[in-house]
């Protein structure tokens, strides 16, 4: 029987944390370093140092410097992540960067061994059969607020059961906010197409999902695994449907919680990081 | 026709408004001759499930916070005593906050024939309420009972907690300290039992204002009352609180990082503050403002009548 693989997680548990396995998994030995951009690398490197992983996962390619890619001995690779920030965090006076981007030395695609461009996994631990959490169900968001994302939300707040934590939620406490809620709403920052980085979460923790189209769907399929709206009224109505008969989503839910199977931690990082 | 009182006896009272703000501003055991119950209402709510609830509890008197809310004439045919709460920001004469001018026409939109007294959370927007309706008096919304706790040993790291809507005013001054430290950000919908155990959960609680306009927000009182040390912006009014003994005034997005670096390094250099925040929140004690509140109501309208009768 082979060794478990040793890695090292690189990241902010309030944003990445829940792709982190923080028990043990078949072919994997997990460590977590909290580590956010523009720190000092000192605790990095002697979380890397004391737990001697075979190769160290990096949350977000601008997260650490280009320096401490070097410093360490083994592997380095970084997962294409957008940082959960609120809009203009990047032109605040009192933080390290600017509109030319970091303060100076961060890492870009090329310092890394390899960049991963794929939905975070989930931790295994995580994984909750779909399941009623109340008599009225509840929808939960979470991430940065932004004038886009409360004008979709407004009319939902003010007449539906919404939970919106804008930061910080992790570990027990975040496993415990996906147990309170049936629903998950997914909504981007921007305009533009993409893919949540919690869209998977969500579907492991059993919630009904729902979410601006995604692009690319990596394997999801709008209406049978999870729903799509595309205005604030869409929302609203949507979420009374599910208030007024919530059993007829159990299907979805299920469906999506299938689906999530494709983003276990312990399927997906031995599977990608296993030497080759 | 109003229920009567029975001599001594318990008094009934219906506090109405959206749960997941002001539920935590109400009485929600008995107290002091009162017997409360909460009713969920909020703009462009079912109107006519309240008055049915109403009927139902047949209240002596009902509390409704944000009374330019309740429909016109709604309560014109309740026979109870009914008390509007202000609890909005309004400006204070000059030039006002978009923000602040909104909130003054959502006010507008009032019926004043719906209450018998109208109270402001802030003495210093009753002149400029007073254009619309009569304020008989001004205070800050109480706190209820079950968010008083004991002042707890400081977690290490501390627990840091922020209540509130996101708006551009709040995460810019909370960006540099949401980057260097742990802080859960509560945007909305949490409230009742889970409220109260998130509270429990941490040590340490920020205040911002909605947008850049002096005001008093009553979760400065909720966290206080929960043995939190209580990181806020300038308060005025500060309802007897006293900026340095009580809580710890910020007044820049680098003095809250700061502020969070010493205690995170030092969890206990502020406990006395902590103590003394935590002794002040009694006077916002929900269980001691309403008996009296409701007391000097009924004696008001007793005294000097009210237009609604």
């Amino acid at each position: 029987m082979s060794e478990p693989l040793r890695v090292t997680f690189v990241g902010r548990a309030g944003e990445v944390g829940h792709a982190v396995p923080a028990v043990a998994v078949d072919g994997l030995r997990a460590s977590f370093v909290e580590h956010r951009a523009g720190a000092a690398p000192a605790r990095l490197l002697a979380h890397v140092a004391e737990h001697a992983p075979d190769v160290v996962v990096v949350f977000g390619v601008g997260t650490i410097q280009r320096q401490t890619v070097r410093d360490i001995d083994v592997p380095v690779l970084a997962w294409d992540v957008a940082p959960d920030r609120p809009p203009g965090f990047e032109r605040h006076p009192d933080l390290p960067f600017s509109s030319r981007g970091h303060a100076g030395g961060q890492a870009t695609r090329g310092d890394y061994a390899r960049v991963v461009d794929r939905p975070l996994p989930v931790a295994d631990e995580l994984f909750s059969a779909p399941r009623r959490a109340g008599a009225v169900p509840r929808a939960l968001v979470l991430g940065h607020s932004s004038e886009r994302l409360e004008r979709l939300l407004v009319d939902s707040k003010h007449r539906h059961e919404l939970l919106h934590v804008a930061s910080g939620l992790k570990g027990e406490a975040l496993a415990a906010t996906l147990a309170s809620v049936d629903v998950a709403i997914d909504v981007r920052d921007d305009d533009g197409p993409g893919f949540g980085t919690r869209v998977s979460l969500y579907l492991a923790a059993g919630l009904l999902l729902i979410s601006e189209p995604l692009h690319p769907r990596h394997g999801l399929r709008p209406g049978v695994d999870h729903l799509e709206i595309r205005s604030s009224a869409a929302l609203v109505e949507l979420l009374g449907r599910v208030r007024a008969d919530p059993d007829a989503f159990t299907a979805i839910r299920e469906a999506g919680h299938r689906a999530a199977e494709a983003f276990r931690a312990s399927r997906v990082y031995p599977q990608l990081l296993a030497p080759r | 026709m109003r229920p009567r009182r029975p001599h001594g006896g318990p008094l009934r009272v219906a506090f109405a408004g959206q749960t997941t703000f002001f539920e935590a501003c109400s009485l929600q055991a008995p107290a002091g001759g009162l017997i409360p119950r909460f009713f969920e209402f909020r703009a462009g709510g079912d109107a006519d499930a309240l008055l049915a609830g109403l009927r139902e509890f047949v209240p002596h008197v009902v509390v409704v916070y944000r009374p330019e809310v309740v429909p016109e004439g709604l309560f014109g045919e309740l026979a109870a005593v009914t008390l509007g709460f202000l609890s909005e920001p309004l400006p204070r004469g000059g030039p006002a906050h978009v923000d602040l001018q909104r909130r003054l026409r959502e006010l507008e939109e009032a019926d004043v024939a719906n209450f018998d007294r109208f109270v402001s959370f802030d003495p210093l927007i009753a002149a400029t309420a007073e254009a619309v309706l009569p304020i008989w008096r001004s205070l800050p919304l109480p706190v209820a009972d079950r968010f008083f706790a004991p002042v707890a040993p400081m977690g290490h790291p501390p627990r840091v907690l922020f209540v509130g809507r996101s708006t551009p005013h709040r995460e810019f001054l909370l960006a540099p300290a949401k980057l260097e430290h742990d802080l859960l950000h509560v945007a909305f919908g949490v409230s009742g039992t889970e409220l109260v155990e998130l509270l429990h959960r941490h040590d340490v609680a920020i205040n911002l204002h909605n947008e850049d306009y002096p005001s008093f927000e009553n979760r400065v009182s909720m966290h206080l009352a929960a043995g939190h040390l209580v990181l806020s912006e300038a308060l005025d009014p500060l309802h007897g609180l006293e900026p340095g003994i009580d809580f710890l005034q910020i007044e820049s997005a680098s003095e809250l990082r700061r502020a969070l670096s010493v205690v995170t390094r030092f969890p206990r250099v502020h406990h006395r503050v902590r103590v003394r925040g935590r002794l002040k929140a009694e006077g916002f004690r929900a269980s001691r403002v309403y008996p009296r509140l409701i007391a000097d109501l009924l004696a008001d309208i007793d005294a000097f009548g009210s237009s609604r009768t």
